[in-house]
């Protein structure tokens, strides 16, 4: 959003580079709305008014819809990746074991050891993910949970930390820690408990 | 002499009440500025009425309740809660509820320090100002907080409480010892007799003492692992002293001895869920010759959510003393049982609608039975 933005306003301020792009995309041109002057930028129109022609034509507009399309929705599908030191005696947990440890339902796990939960900092956009997908909770119903249990002495939230980065370097150094990050991200340091899609 | 004595107190009270407000804003104040703090609010609006016909039905403003907790350092946590709310004058006032620091000496000790809720029973302790929190509109009327009409035990303790958790094989077995300024009846509506006494209050003592005596709170409880249930036990002993002008007594001398022990259990699962807790007490009468006098009061209660959004709950509640026992004299309590109903919706994680019918019905000759209902709306901040 930042970005757009930020590109917006470079484009309002080189009206004259904003029309060529405006001809360009449009497949219209250039040389009706002005003098640009000198063989590159000639080179580069010629190049844009082509590749604005391609787009026109209705196979290459759905060609490439359908990429961003795919590729989106890959980048908004992305798994997430319980993960836990790899020290952990067992393997594997389910989605329901998962969503209690991280709701601080479970301490322990089977074999005795204390869980250690680290968590991701609110605002992280695996963290909404992790909970949307395994826990089935929204962030303004996960506050909510955690407040009741804070107000009622009963529980409180676990370390945050900022990025699967941190995510992962915690959980590699801290006997009996559990957390999660974008499955893009798991690395050999830790071992994966459970994969969510 | 009397009239000094009631004119320092009523100094003193005024005194405290504001530096405590002061004190808790200076800390909601200052923490944005600090590591990160855990804070937000509850809050509630009813509509509440009564077939009594000495009451007029009301919209009701109810608790305005700010919170905040902070891990001041990896063992240290603050914990402070503060409570707007109107009385029956309709004047506003400002309560610092909750405001303690405890400190994890032991994976299965911690030591904490300032104002708690009494743990006594498993409502006292689990649940608290923010209505949301609780199933149904109102608190088991006897366990009403201290300026409630029904108020029979002392819902704050001022003192200091350690309190641990030790795991076994089948659960967890928790333990809390407190011990705390005494509390006192406030007989500031009295006159020469007990007969026109009705309507005292419970003072607990927030930074002044009315004697040296304490009062005494154990509690265990253990929550098994593989089925849901909880149940504890817990005993407290208070020495009543005489707040406020009554003349009952010389000022801030023994009143009453109040003993009591009891008992709570609580099972939740596929939605159902039932607690009930039982409360035996032993009053004392220091002053005149009632001597001892027993008295008991329990409920119970179970809910069943018939879908995410919907509970009905039920539960019955009863008190029961002896006409002599000068303590509810103080306090005015009516003798009886109550069976309350309520269906709560919960229009999300954050807020909920409760509707709660409840029937009064009396032990004493001459009073009438009637029935209250509430509509309230129950909310939480973040």
């Amino acid at each position: 959003m930042f970005n757009m933005k930020r590109n917006s306003s470079a484009v309002s301020a080189k009206s004259s580079n904003r029309s060529v792009f405006q001809q360009e995309m449009l497949g219209g041109n250039p040389s009706s709305t002005g003098n640009f002057g000198g063989s590159k930028n000639n080179q580069q129109r010629k190049r844009g008014q082509e590749m604005g022609n391609l787009l026109c034509k209705p196979k290459y507009f759905a060609a490439l819809a359908a990429s961003l399309l795919f590729f989106g929705l890959q980048a908004a599908s992305a798994g997430v990746a319980v993960i836990g030191n790899p020290d952990l005696g067992m393997n594997s947990i389910t989605a329901a074991q998962a969503a209690d440890i991280f709701l601080g339902k479970m301490i322990k796990l089977p074999d005795g050891t204390q869980i250690t939960v680290i968590e991701h900092k609110e605002g992280d956009a695996v963290k909404d993910e992790f909970y949307d997908k395994v826990v089935g909770k929204s962030p303004s119903q996960l506050k909510a949970y955690w407040a009741k249990l804070v107000f009622t002495g009963e529980g409180v939230p676990p370390k945050e930390y900022a990025g699967d980065k941190a995510v992962l370097d915690r959980v590699s150094r801290t006997p009996g820690a559990i957390g999660y990050v974008s499955d893009g991200s798991v690395d050999k340091s830790v071992k994966v408990l459970f994969e969510g899609k | 002499m009397r009239f000094q004595d009631r004119k320092f107190k009523e100094s003193m009270k005024m005194i405290s009440n504001k530096y405590l407000a002061i004190a808790g804003l200076t800390l909601i104040a200052g923490m944005p500025a600090a590591h990160a703090v855990d804070f937000g609010a509850f809050g509630d609006v009813s509509y509440q009425g009564t077939s009594q016909k000495d009451t007029a039905d009301s919209f009701v403003q109810g608790q305005f309740d700010l919170y905040a907790t902070q891990k001041i350092d990896p063992k240290t946590r603050v914990f402070v809660e503060m409570v707007f709310e109107a009385g029956p004058d309709n004047a506003y006032g400002l309560d610092l509820e909750r405001l303690n620091i405890t400190r994890q000496l032991t994976p299965g000790l911690s030591v904490a320090w300032g104002r708690f809720h009494t743990p006594i029973g498993y409502w006292n302790t689990a649940y608290h100002h923010g209505a949301l929190i609780q199933d149904t509109v109102f608190r088991p009327t006897f366990l009403d907080f201290e300026d409630g009409n029904g108020a029979i035990f002392p819902t704050h303790i001022i003192g200091i409480m350690a309190d641990g958790k030790v795991s076994t094989g089948g659960g967890d077995l928790n333990y809390m010892l407190a011990v705390g300024n005494g509390s006192s009846i406030n007989t500031d509506g009295c006159a020469a007799s007990l007969a026109s006494c009705p309507g005292s209050e419970i003072d607990v003592h927030n930074v002044q003492d009315t004697q040296d005596k304490k009062m005494v709170v154990g509690a265990v409880n253990y929550k098994m692992s593989r089925v849901p249930l909880q149940f504890g036990v817990f005993a407290l002993h208070d020495p009543f002293a005489e707040s406020g002008t009554g003349g009952v007594t010389t000022p801030n001398s023994d009143l009453i001895g109040m003993q009591v022990w009891g008992a709570d259990v609580r099972y939740a699962s596929h939605g159902f869920d039932m607690i009930a807790e039982s409360y035996n007490i032993d009053n004392k009468d220091k002053v005149g010759t009632a001597g001892s006098n027993k008295a008991s009061a329990y409920y119970v209660q179970f809910g069943y959510r018939v879908t995410d959004k919907l509970k009905p709950i039920y539960r019955y509640e009863s008190v029961d003393f002896q006409t002599k026992d000068p303590y509810f004299q103080y306090l005015g309590t009516p003798e009886g049982g109550r069976h309350v109903l309520d269906l709560r919706y919960d229009l999300d994680d954050t807020n909920a609608l409760k509707f709660e019918v409840s029937r009064f019905e009396p032990v004493q000759t001459g009073v009438k039975s009637y029935t209250s209902y509430a509509l309230q709306w129950a909310f939480l901040m973040l």
